[in-house]
């Protein structure tokens, strides 16, 4: 038997293609030089197969499970370590013969390398396969907001809140602006959130674009196509983000640049708009103080990820987003 | 990029704006353990004079494409940490290595980055697209990917953003960069 499947992996290896198995079993999956695409279950099935494929190779390190996400940037894979058996996000960039390194890819490894805290990714290494640069990092199967689809405990929630305050804080004290906060790119493992994706992220310098961050996290100085902003921007995210929490819901669904501005116009009327509106009656008084403080429409009385952690709602161990009445 | 400056010392100063300028950009350095000497002096290896005139013909460049003004400062540093690294910068290949290094820096720190057909006109067509990628990797791993070097651009803009901040509310003199 074996013999027989090392005889015919032996011609798939010359041909490319379609890769039999045994005699009644025909898998179909994409095989390349040095890397094995194909579903999980049919993995488990011919494990033993890619290992002793691996072994005749021996460049061969991960091997892909599964796609995650796509975005312009390239594809996110999950992946198996074959030396460790770790599983492991890859994420890999195109490297096109125009450009070579894409500017994203750049501005992520080097400010992910400076980047050490428990609750920031940690790049695991970088490797370059069949001209296209991989990023391999830790893999997390939640985020955000997979996580509120499901009830949780209110010092759960109130930790999370916590410590995506300190991440930003030390991502903040680093002088990177991370532009791209938003619940997809936080994820959660053991109720402690992880923040992801650097790709949109850089140093501070007085001249940036303003066309960053999701729409329904964009900060009202970015609308209004401001091009000298600095860490506030990230600060009113993380304020959408909070209530999102809060309220399970997202804050404003913005359809388009105008709209999204009219929305945050409406809401918040003058210093006293959470008290007009119904919604927020149930909240903690020292929470809404929080959340008012995050969501100031003028950048630069927002206060800062220092000041946030600061806030007396985190010094205050009774203190629930929710009243107990 | 963590230090800590006492605003009351200018005022104890009292004006002397150079000497206190130099004070706070020594012990800057002197935390960064910038390399101290960029060059090594070999026969054909690029020296003092050829780093200047290369600097020189960078301002321009930058002013022409319209970048950041931080990005000079970055590729300047690149080349230097590069230089440092390998020490085999030659009169030969300094043009292809300051090429890439700009092309580098522009894709890291510009709003809009430069195109790689830009830096080919910039090389005058001399240098071909591949030859331009391929040192571009290579520095980039030389430099353990890691491209973001404090400069003195940086530093002056967030003294100077913090000093701005710091006129608003008097509350204490210490001010961390």
């Amino acid at each position: 038997m074996n013999s027989i499947i090392q005889y015919q992996l032996y011609l798939r290896i010359e041909n490319d293609g379609v890769f039999i198995l045994s005699n009644k079993q025909i898998y179909d999956y994409q095989f390349e030089y040095n890397r094995i695409i194909c579903d999980s279950q049919i993995l488990y099935q011919i494990k033993d197969i890619i290992y002793y494929y691996m072994s005749v190779l021996e460049n061969v390190r991960y091997i892909k499970i599964q796609k995650i996400g796509e975005g312009a940037y390239g594809i996110i894979y999950k992946a198996q370590d074959v030396q460790t058996q770790e599983i492991v996000a890859l994420k890999k960039f195109k490297l096109s013969d125009y450009e070579g390194v894409p500017s994203c890819a750049l501005r992520e490894i080097s400010i992910l390398k400076q980047l050490n805290h428990p609750n920031i990714i940690k790049l695991i290494s970088q490797i370059i396969i069949n001209k296209k640069l991989h990023l391999v990092m830790n893999y997390y199967d939640k985020d955000l907001t997979e996580y509120l689809k499901f009830y949780h405990e209110e010092f759960h929630l109130k930790n999370i809140i916590y410590k995506i305050l300190l991440a930003v804080e030390f991502i903040h004290s680093r002088k990177i602006i991370h532009r791209d906060l938003q619940p997809n790119n936080i994820l959660v493992k053991n109720n402690e959130p992880v923040i992801i994706d650097f790709g949109l992220s850089r140093v501070f310098s007085p001249n940036l674009t303003p066309g960053v961050t999701q729409l329904w996290y964009r900060a009202p100085e970015l609308l209004q196509n401001c091009h000298s902003y600095d860490y506030a921007i990230d600060m009113w995210s993380l304020g959408c983000i909070i209530l999102e929490i809060a309220l399970n819901k997202p804050l404003f669904m913005g359809q388009s640049e105008i709209h999204q501005l009219l929305l945050i116009k409406n809401l918040i009327d003058g210093d006293e708009w959470f008290k007009q509106n119904s919604q927020f009656a149930k909240f903690n008084n020292l929470f809404i103080d929080l959340i008012n403080k995050l969501l100031q429409i003028d950048p630069t009385k927002r206060i800062t990820s220092k000041q946030a952690i600061q806030h007396p709602f985190f010094q205050d161990q009774f203190a629930f987003i929710y009243n107990n009445e | 990029l963590e230090f800590k400056l006492d605003l009351s010392m200018i005022i104890q100063k009292n004006g002397k704006t150079e000497e206190f300028y130099n004070l706070v950009l020594q012990s800057y350095l002197s935390k960064q353990q910038k390399p101290k000497e960029y060059l090594s002096k070999d026969d054909k290896g690029f020296d003092d004079e050829e780093r200047i005139r290369f600097l020189n013909w960078l301002i321009e460049i930058t002013y022409a494409y319209q970048m950041n003004y931080s990005t000079f400062f970055i590729v300047c540093s690149i080349l230097d940490e590069y230089q440092k690294k390998t020490q085999n910068i030659s009169r030969d290949n300094l043009h292809l290595t300051g090429v890439s290094c700009i092309y580098l820096a522009s894709k890291f720190n510009d709003v809009i980055p430069l195109r790689l057909d830009q830096a080919i006109d910039i090389s005058h067509n001399r240098l071909g697209r591949s030859k331009i990628l391929k040192k571009e990797l290579e520095i980039f791993e030389c430099l353990d990917h890691q491209l973001n070097f404090s400069n003195g651009f940086l530093f002056l803009t967030l003294l100077l953003r913090l000093y701005l901040s710091k006129i608003k509310d008097k509350e204490n003199d210490i001010i961390e960069i």
